[in-house]
């Protein structure tokens, strides 16, 4: 019988709202979710209320009761998961950021190596229909070669629970950035095709989370006001690739600027700029066929959901056996980028990140 | 099947504690509900059986086994919740089965067993529908037969049917009360809906604020209830509460006496603030007194609205004469108002000026301050219709 999806056993650890999440989609793909693991019990009680499967306080014994895991805990604690379903060679979906700090994301790809399942970090942004489009045009050629990437993922209010394990450092290992900016820099160095990284410049700002007046319309979570957030809300940076190649980033929770999730692909044949926010995508040209002219083409694709698609990848690698040995080690490259960016910011100064 | 036994259980949060030693012991086969208003510790008493939930304190055995702090697959039971997420990929059969399939018993095993549970829930001839071809009742079946299969010792089922309409609802009650027949499993089933205890239950556990109320079968948590709480919430519509005093020939309320002679109520003493509990059923039109058993002396009232509910007919009475036509009808709150319930074919209209009669068999007597029952029936007690004389009250 040939394996399908069907056949893996899957669990997930963490069963917070991204743990729910990534069940609804599992039953969805149907494949078997037999079990859960988090350490609260109100999170494990809401789960088996739902799904209707068995929930664990320790995570070895789901891990010997499946195939497969997602992990969807806070950034902190992905290391001793991760590590832990390597050594015991599962097949590993891993929530981003690779993890909250660069030392901890070096130790998890470092242990993903001697792991002989498929493991996978979760940008799932790149499964969205206009990045494919954009990406398979700059495999083709249409753009020529891509020489600048405007990264824009901005919130105007958009800090999620003040005082959630998001806004502590301690356990996010940032704000905005890390939260937000790991999608846009993998994005970004995605449709370069993941370039060699040589410096980065960069500041972060802590600007409207430590206020006691900070408006807002909508907020992910509750709010338990300005204590217990010391990361930052925004970060602008700059990031400088081999051959002169570029991308300027600009992330928030909360900023004075509109909302954006604009990406623009800058090639030396055209441009492409999408919203990930809209599904809108327009590639931009200018040619000299005829009288001098610009061409803006508009694309329409239908909007898919990204995580769903995310784990359609991931499955479907651990039934063709495809290994996908280079997505720990790009999310290490988005950490390595985060974490310069952070000690541009602190130090005041350029850093270099060739030295790897 | 299996006996379960709960020894003191606390279960204590930060700031509340939502359990508060509740002892229980739940025979093989019995079908116990746990029923209580929102926030009363049902959900929570259960989810200790389940093991989603640790105790604070106290002690679980399920059969033989102490298993206050084993995994919930180690306990041997099978939960059904409302609201239960379905593979929408996989039919009715995979769906039922899946459990058994991941803990790889073989396909004869697995046929049987969805067989029996398909049965059991009258799913037969639906095995191949997908979960988007089933109705909402149909979905929890599929639920249930989940459970079933499993063959556990003991269902633990929380408001399984508060997603489902009124009319399947009722439906489905009857349903598990045969599933339950055939199977004879320990069920301990959490619902805030008295009338679904009432008619499923061998026996009751009311809860009130994590403390256990009560627990008997339902005619008995009906009929005498421990206190006014589960006097108030057992029974729809709810029992009238009349608050009054003792005096020496019965007890004094604002709008009327019931006599009685209260030397012969245990703990009762003249000037006790006692409460007055009767329910809709049994308060009567004076008219037809000899149709009641031992009807206390006539109330005047004066008929304010009429709601015809079909076989019976709800009656608010105001019972002041300074209240005519009053906006207000909220029985269980106000001195001047009662509801009675009638057959329907009962001539009577609003406004007019009636006078009623209570069962005295089935008046209620509450302590009002600890809410404790003093007496179910005070006819037994002497009123003046059996000669007991009034001045020898309170010794």
């Amino acid at each position: 019988m040939t394996p399908d999806r069907t056949d893996i056993k899957t669990g997930i650890v963490g069963l917070g709202n991204i743990g729910q999440y990534h069940a609804e989609r599992l039953l969805e793909l149907g494949v078997p979710l037999v079990g859960g693991m988090d350490v609260a019990p109100e999170a494990r009680k809401r789960f088996t209320r739902r799904y209707d499967v068995d929930v664990y306080e320790d995570h070895q014994e789901l891990y010997e009761a499946v195939d497969a895991i997602i992990i969807t805990t806070p950034n902190k604690f992905h290391e001793q998961y991760a590590v832990s379903a390597f050594e015991d060679d599962l097949h590993v979906l891993l929530e981003k950021p690779l993890a909250h700090t660069l030392e901890s994301a070096e130790r998890i790809a470092d242990a993903a190596t001697q792991s002989s399942g498929i493991t996978m970090v979760g940008f799932n942004n790149r499964f969205a229909n206009t990045v494919q489009i954009v990406k398979n045009r700059i495999e083709r050629g249409d753009l020529g070669t891509v020489t600048h990437l405007e990264a824009n993922y901005v919130r105007r209010r958009g800090i999620p629970g003040r005082g959630s394990w998001f806004t502590r450092r301690a356990i996010a290992g940032g704000g905005a950035l890390i939260d937000l900016g790991v999608h846009a820099i993998d994005l970004a160095l995605y449709l370069l095709g993941y370039p060699t990284v040589l410096e980065v410049s960069g500041v972060t700002r802590g600007e409207f989370g430590p206020r006691e007046e900070y408006a807002y319309l909508e907020m992910w979570g509750s709010d338990s006001g300005p204590g217990e957030f010391d990361v930052d809300d925004s970060a602008s940076a700059f990031v400088r690739c081999e051959q002169n190649r570029t991308i300027s980033l600009e992330v928030a929770w909360a900023t004075n600027r509109p909302e954006n999730h604009e990406f623009v692909v800058r090639g030396t044949n055209a441009a492409a700029k999408f919203d990930l926010l809209e599904n809108d995508l327009t590639f931009h040209s200018a040619s000299t066929i005829g009288p001098d002219h610009l061409e803006n083409t508009s694309i329409e694709t239908r909007q898919n959901d990204t995580h769903t698609d995310e784990q359609q990848t991931f499955f479907d690698a651990i039934v063709t056996e495809i290994d996908l040995e280079d997505s720990v080690e790009q999310g290490l490259d988005v950490q390595r980028i985060i974490d310069a960016i952070y000690r541009s910011s602190e130090e005041e100064q350029t850093i270099s990140v060739s030295d790897r | 099947m299996a006996r379960v036994r709960l020894e003191h259980v606390t279960k204590r949060y930060e700031d509340i504690t939502a359990v508060d030693d509740v002892s229980l012991d739940i025979e093989d086969g019995e079908f116990l509900c746990l029923v209580g208003p929102s926030g009363c510790g049902k959900s929570t008493t259960m989810e200790t059986v389940a093991g989603l939930t640790k105790p604070s304190d106290g002690t679980i055995y399920i059969g033989e086994h102490e298993v206050t702090n084993l995994a919930p697959k180690d306990r041997g039971v099978a939960m059904v919740f409302q609201n239960i997420a379905l593979f929408p990929h996989m039919n009715v059969f995979e769906n039922i089965s899946f459990g058994l399939r991941l803990r790889t018993y073989d396909d004869e095993e697995i046929e049987r067993r969805v067989t029996q549970a398909t049965d059991i829930v009258q799913l037969e001839g639906m095995l191949e529908r997908m979960p988007d071809e089933l109705s909402g009742g149909q979905r929890q079946r599929v639920a249930i037969a989940r459970a079933i299969v499993r063959n556990p010792g003991v269902f633990l089922m929380d408001e399984p049917l508060a997603n489902l309409d009124a009319k399947l609802r009722v439906h489905m009650r009857t349903e598990l009360q045969r599933l339950h027949r055939e199977l004879q499993t320990t069920v301990i089933y959490v619902t805030h809906d008295q009338a679904e205890a009432m008619t499923m239950a061998d026996r009751i556990a009311v809860l009130d604020a994590g403390k256990l109320q009560q627990v008997d079968p339902p005619l008995i948590c009906y009929n005498k209830p421990d206190n006014l709480f589960v006097a108030g919430f057992i029974g729809s519509p709810s029992m009238n509460f009349v608050e009054g005093e003792v005096v020496e020939n019965g007890l004094k309320t604002p709008n009327f006496l019931v006599e009685f002679d209260p030397t012969r109520v245990p703990d009762v003493s003249v000037g006790q603030a006692v409460t007055l509990g009767i329910r809709p059923e049994d308060v009567h039109l004076a008219e037809f007194t000899e149709s009641v058993t031992q009807p206390t002396d006539s109330i005047p009232a004066r008929t304010d609205v009429i709601e015809p509910m079909g076989d019976e007919v709800f009656v608010y009475l105001l019972l002041s004469e300074a209240v005519e036509g009053g906006m207000e009808r909220d029985p269980a709150s106000s001195p001047d108002q009662l509801l009675m319930s009638v057959t329907s074919d009962t001539e009577i209209t609003d406004d007019q000026p009636i006078d009623v009669v209570f069962d005295g068999t089935k008046v209620h007597l509450f302590d009002t301050e600890t809410g404790t029952a003093l007496t179910h029936g005070i006819t037994e007690l002497g009123g003046t219709d059996d000669g007991a004389t009034m001045t020898e009250a309170d010794g």
